[in-house]
């Protein structure tokens, strides 16, 4: 998603222009059945296949709007995926699109996970059965455990932008690039701060076990405010 | 009609209704201690081994992660909890997401520099809550030294490569009825 592949860079009105050239109408039954498909081939975490169906296959949306879709919808409370197929179904349909792709994104999924709740109620007795849902949760553990060191690694990697190349006054050139003394500060001081943020929130509701919603409600407002700072500051000498 | 209020089905609902907007920044993984808090530590309603086998099942199955409260809710209290806990976690969100894409007038624009700050500055907090969902979930499954080393192998193939997790889990599926794990 970060590189837009060649032919998808059309400019937005030229894309909404030749899908309605198409004229091909997407309707709540059409917006039903493309998220049932994509939810029920969504193994291990559906955002994959939904940029593969949604952008690829169907060309519903290019990649940036699909990106720019895909931002909102995290920045939304909820589940990320539910979010989007509200924006998507809404922007087809309007209110009946947008609870026919959320209909088609949950129903399917939560009928096949209940089948099998029941199949563990009355096979969880098993040796086997036990064993090997023991074995997937220490995968399934696993697996959350990559996603949280991924974005850390995202997050917490060093930024670039502390390296500036000045224009040299008077001529055309620049300085060979320089590191920046204040602005290192700057961002060792926002490392440090969002380490604190990440080490509280693990404390908090890992170990000391207290309500998310009070050490969300806590940490969120010097999280954000910290990243509108940031963002704020002056970002060339 | 004051009874109903006391039912774990109307307890569960409303808690993870409340609960639904805490999910900021992404996923429904980072509400999994808060829900086990409530469901098996506070309400006693199901066990450690009916939570962790609700997760690892929504894992394993297709559609959004999230599902595993479908699940939790299945087992709180049958059919009702299943759509209530379900519906409780999506709609919320999904209407309030509604209201605002309606309300935007920004065309394909995507975030404005507030929504920005509002991502990016919750990331290190969703980072943490995701940590602290492995810690809960690890220990309310009464992990040892095996569990670990197949949490830990999960990662270092997870960063490694671009295998599709399900492949993972079947394989841990496949260790667990050998008998190598636990």
């Amino acid at each position: 998603m970060d590189s837009d592949p060649p032919g998808t860079r059309a400019p937005a009105d030229r894309a909404s222009a030749a899908r309605s050239a198409d004229s091909v109408a997407i309707g709540p039954t059409q917006l039903f059945v493309a998220f049932s498909q994509l939810a029920l081939s969504g193994f291990g975490g559906v955002l994959p296949f939904a940029y593969r169906a949604l952008v690829e296959k169907r060309k519903w949306l290019d990649a940036r709007e699909f990106a720019s879709l895909l931002a909102i919808a995290q920045v939304m409370p909820g589940p990320t995926i539910c979010n989007l197929s509200v924006m998507i179904g809404q922007r087809y349909a309007g209110f009946a699109g947008a609870c026919a792709a959320l209909a088609g994104m949950v129903l399917g999924p939560s009928c096949i996970v209940v089948a099998l709740g029941i199949a563990w109620q009355h096979y969880g007795g098993l040796t086997a059965v036990k064993q090997g849902l023991h074995g997937m949760s220490s995968v399934a553990i696993g697996l959350i455990l990559a996603t949280a060191v991924k974005m850390g690694i995202n997050l917490f990697k060093p930024d670039p932008e502390p390296i500036v190349a000045r224009p040299v006054p008077g001529t055309d050139t620049v300085s060979a690039p320089t590191v920046v003394p204040e602005t290192t500060r700057y961002w060792t001081f926002a490392r440090i701060v969002q380490m604190a943020l990440c080490a509280l929130g693990f404390v908090g509701v890992g170990l000391l076990r207290w309500p998310l919603a009070a050490v969300v409600a806590g940490l969120a407002p010097i999280a954000v405010g910290l990243s509108w700072v940031i963002a704020r500051r002056p970002q060339k000498p | 009609m004051d009874d109903f209020t006391e039912t774990p089905l109307w307890l569960l609902t409303t808690h993870l209704a409340l609960l639904s907007f805490a999910a900021v920044g992404g996923g429904v993984i980072m509400l999994a201690p808060d829900i086990h808090r409530y469901v098996v530590d506070v309400h006693r309603w199901i066990t450690d081994e009916q939570f962790a086998a609700a997760y690892a099942i929504a894992q394993a199955a297709p559609g959004p992660n999230m599902l595993f409260v479908t699940l939790v809710g299945w087992q709180t209290a049958g059919w009702p909890g299943a759509v209530g806990a379900t519906g409780a976690v999506i709609l919320p969100p999904a209407l309030l997401t509604f209201v605002v894409t309606s309300l935007s007038t920004r065309q394909g624009g995507g975030v404005g520099p507030f929504g920005k700050a509002v991502r990016n500055g919750l990331a290190p907090v969703s980072v943490g809550l995701l940590l602290a969902g492995v810690w809960v979930l690890f220990t309310s499954t009464g992990g040892g030294l095996r569990e670990a080393v197949v949490v830990l192998a999960t990662l270092a193939v997870m960063l490694k490569t671009k295998i599709n997790p399900l492949w993972l889990i079947v394989l841990g599926a496949a260790a667990g009825i050998a008998g190598l794990i636990g």
